[in-house]
């Protein structure tokens, strides 16, 4: 066997990292900063000043004082990402000027770059990790297919460009679950799972629910282990990874943040009081302004619906339904029997009549996908959970979606006749099938690369095929955009239009995100801010359902509706610009 | 034969998914309207603009067609058909492509089509409302010749500081009476926010308005206070010399509520038109209002 051969695994992972990568890190400068973003990157400059004093004296580094000076803003998620943001700007970007020396900026973006930095490798992570589970469960082709369905599909790849935390708990997501599936035969991946999950709590919050569907897994699939007699209750093995979870989760999550080193308890309590209190931001759902609960139970299912590249759609839930009809055993075997052979992915019966593994996974693998897919999103569709932010709270489901995908595709394929397999031979219809599956693959991923090219930058804007596009989503009365990053589009006429110290409400733009925009060489340093339509002269305002009043009261103030220049995907509104003042001067816009 | 059809069944959906999306994306990127349409389009309707012309855009949402137009009057509404165009003489209706038809009066012939005329892929309507109503007294344009004062448990109190557009009646941000453009219901609308005050009922006084025929007055909630689920009623009781013509209640409820009350009973005028509003709970009473005296 060649050595390529024997590290084509390996090596494929190695590509998708890299080709995630790249693609991210070259694409995300085109894409703006998000409210979020821009208090992240405060964050991190907070942070890596306590790097700096940590280098210099580590004593005073660790005391509550100079702790709570450095950590105390954005206390409410943890740090880890935080910190990887800072170490790359001190890195990277700590030496840059606060603002551009001239106009125009000689070079853009280098102060997002360096914050984005961590961030593209956990994306590149993600995908890496997607592919080495379905290569894992399946088969290499099925997990290439699912890397590549969840990365291009068109909101997946923005997320994976922003400074946040949703795509490295993606990533970290599908780290803790290898290591779980890598534990059963290894003590040391029993161990470091617990601590791969502490790092997982060191990213976001969401990772709290790993362990209940560990749980419900284990239970699942250890179901027939159980026994209740008169000698006692036995129970299956405990798994290692579960004491180790218990163990070293906590530990990791309070030794990576400094903040928690001193008055724990109360601080840690703080972090749950303020993500069990979440404030509620309004969302545009179907025509509805949805602000408060009970949000509609179907709605992470209908947006996942309408944002998923349509044959990723059709074929994660094919997938999702076929493994679970395989998996739900005899009650619904029938049922789901009939359906599977109407779908013609029934299980194939092995020669001795014995059941193949069932879908091409066994209980356990299949039980692990279908219990990822769907948790998150269930997660979200509690009526009493937040829903804004689109389909990011629910993201870390996709790559195990996108496993299924792949594995519905590889059934359907299966259905082709042996002959159509011209170079079929009995012995290698299997390998025939490459071409085959690669041909499908490419037919069905081809959509999402279309709709991420037609959006460009804009990929919070994205709807599917099955919505209409944008235009589509305006007609549904969907949320079309969130986070104000699509407010580059009109930067660039901003810059070129604008008379000297304008003062421009960027509206729905943080200041920390508009620091960052003049840092960046994005937006002219001269331009002031202003933070309402009354003190403004020129307003970029970002078109959303909920700030309706907020373009009116321009009109208002200016008199008129006349539009100074507009963002506008398929001609959807999407960042309108006015001039609110009275009197224009001449040669102004 | 049948059966093998069926194993192929999900692998044809798949493609025909697929297929269906390349077309889907094809069209997208093929089928963009250019600006350079709108602009045309736009021209001509200025070109052939005259007094008491409005222009609307279809769909409701669509906007670039107001960076050419936007100075001229505009009908923001989503439902054009349903919509009280009666201030116009003729419509201007500029139309992206798969736009859904017009309905109402403008399908039915009561506003008739004078033009149709197609700018690459923006289509250009031109309807006929018929002769555009008089107004004699318009409330919002007139505010600032009224006055405005709170019925305090102590008294009348009179907030006397007209700024820019409106009349200040506390230090709250939101106590005032002014002229705003605000969403009630689903589209904005030119109106006089008068929130009520919790010290006492609102009055606002038009000292001299002249006599006509009818008395409009339009009524709403803005969509944030009517989402409150507890949210009171406002009332707004109508005097016209002293003589109390109706009380309009306004219900917890969004939108833009048409209210005429016939005055030809009080002759030419000049009168003083006054309108006390009042709640029981303030919390997010977003009420506004306009009307006109109509001939």
């Amino acid at each position: 066997m060649s050595f390529l051969a024997r590290r084509a695994t390996g090596l494929l992972a190695l590509g998708v990292f890299a080709a995630t990568f790249a693609g991210v890190f070259f694409y995300a400068p085109q894409t703006g900063y998000t409210r979020d973003e821009g208090f992240y990157f405060d964050a991190a400059e907070h942070y890596a000043g306590w790097f700096r004093v940590l280098a210099s004296d580590p004593r005073q580094a660790i005391g509550e004082a100079t702790i709570r000076r450095h950590f105390e803003i954005n206390r409410e998620h943890p740090v880890l990402v935080k910190n990887l943001m800072a170490l790359s700007y001190l890195a990277l970007a700590a030496d840059e000027p606060a603002r551009p020396a001239a106009w125009p900026a000689e070079q853009h973006g280098l102060y997002a770059r360096a914050m984005r930095l961590p961030a593209h490798l956990f994306a590149a992570l993600a995908a890496c990790l997607t592919f080495l589970l379905g290569a894992a469960v399946a088969s290499r082709r099925v997990g290439l297919f699912a890397a590549l369905a969840f990365i291009l599909a068109p909101r997946h790849f923005y997320h994976a460009q922003l400074a946040c935390f949703d795509m490295p708990a993606v990533a970290i997501w599908l780290a803790v679950i290898l290591a779980y599936r890598k534990a059963r035969g290894s003590l040391a991946w029993g161990v470091l799972c617990g601590a791969i999950w502490g790092l997982a709590l060191g990213i976001k919050h969401n990772s709290f629910f790993i362990p209940a569907i560990l749980v419900v897994h284990w239970l699942i699939v250890s179901g027939k282990e159980f026994s209740a007699s008169r000698r006692g209750v036995l129970f299956p093995r405990i798994p290692l990874a579960f004491f180790s979870m218990l163990i070293l989760g906590p530990l990791v999550f309070i030794v990576h943040w400094p903040f928690l080193w001193h008055h724990t308890a109360e601080r840690i309590g703080w972090y749950f009081g303020f993500h069990l209190h979440h404030v509620h931001y309004p969302w545009e759902y179907f025509g509805r302004l949805l602000t408060e609960p009970p949000f509609p139970w179907f709605y992470p299912f209908a947006l996942t619906a309408l944002t998923l590249p349509l044959p990723t759609l059709v074929l994660g839930v094919w997938g999702f339904f076929g493994a679970a009809g395989c998996r739900l055993g005899r009650p619904l075997r029938s049922i789901g029997g009939a359906l599977l052979r109407l779908a013609g992915i029934y299980p194939h019966r092995s020669r001795s009549g014995q059941d193949q593994a069932d879908y091409g996974l066994d209980a356990w693998d299949g039980w692990m996908l279908l219990l990822n897919a769907l948790v998150p999103v269930l997660v979200i569709a509690v009526p009493s959970v937040p829903i804004f932010g689109g389909i990011k709270h629910w993201m870390h489901a996709m790559p195990f979606a996108c496993l299924l995908g792949g594995l519905a595709l590889e059934r359907m394929l299966a259905a082709l006749p042996a002959r159509w397999l011209r170079r079929a031979r009995p012995r290698s219809a299997a390998r025939a099938r490459h071409p085959v599956f690669a041909l499908a693959a490419a037919l069905a991923l081809l959509p999402s690369l279309l709709g991420l090219i037609h959006l460009g930058p804009y990929g919070s804007s994205f709807y599917n095929e099955l919505a209409g596009g944008v235009a589509g989503a305006a007609e549904l009365g969907m949320q079309r955009q969130y986070w104000s990053n699509n407010v580059t589009g009109v930067l660039p006429f901003i810059n070129d239009n604008l008379p000297p110290k304008a003062r421009l409400y960027l509206h729905e733009v943080t200041g920390e995100s508009i620091r960052a925009y003049k840092r960046d060489g994005l937006l002219r340093p001269d331009i002031r801010t202003a933070w309402s339509p009354q003190t403004a002269d020129f307003i970029a305002y970002q078109v959303h359902r909920e700030f309706a009043d907020v373009e009116y009261q321009a009109w208002h103030e200016a008199g008129h509706a006349r539009i100074l220049h507009g963002l506008y995907i398929d001609e959807v509104p999407i960042v309108l610009v006015y001039d609110l003042r009275a009197e224009p001067q001449d040669g102004d816009p | 034969m049948a059966r093998r059809g069926l194993r192929l069944l999900p692998l044809s959906v798949l493609i025909g998914c697929c297929l269906y999306a390349l077309a889907f994306w094809a069209l997208e990127a093929w089928g963009d309207v250019p600006p350079e349409d709108t602009r045309r389009a736009s021209e001509s309707v200025r070109a052939g603009w005259e007094d008491g012309d409005a222009f609307a855009i279809r769909p409701w949402w669509a906007a670039r067609a107001r960076e050419f137009l936007g100075d001229l009057d505009f009908v923001a509404a989503r439902d054009l058909a349903s919509e009280d165009l009666s201030r116009f003489r003729r419509l201007w209706v500029l139309s992206l492509p798969g736009s859904a038809e017009l309905g109402g009066p403008f399908a039915d012939g009561r506003a008739m089509r004078l033009s149709d005329k197609c700018f690459g892929r923006v289509r250009v309507q031109r309807f006929a409302l018929g002769e555009p109503r008089r107004v004699l007294f318009d409330l919002r344009a007139r505010l600032h010749e009224a006055e405005v004062r709170i019925h305090t448990r102590s008294g009348p109190r009179p907030c006397t500081r007209w700024v820019e557009d409106r009349w200040i009646c506390s230090r709250e941000h939101w106590a005032y009476v002014g002229q705003v453009v605000i969403e009630l219901g689903t589209d904005p609308r030119e109106v006089i926010w008068a929130h009520p005050i919790a010290d006492g009922p609102t009055e606002i006084t038009y000292p001299s308005v002249p006599g006509g025929s009818s008395l409009v007055i339009f009524t709403g909630l803005t969509p944030s206070a009517a989402r409150v689920s507890d949210g009171a009623t406002v009332e707004m009781s109508v005097e016209l010399d002293g003589r109390k013509l109706t009380t309009i209640v306004q219900a917890n409820e969004t939108g833009f509520f048409r209210h005429e009350i016939d005055i030809r009973a009080f002759g030419p005028g000049p009168h003083q038109l006054s309108l006390r509003i009042r709640t029981a709970r303030i919390g997010m009473r977003h009420f506004c209002f306009t009307g006109e005296v109509r001939p």
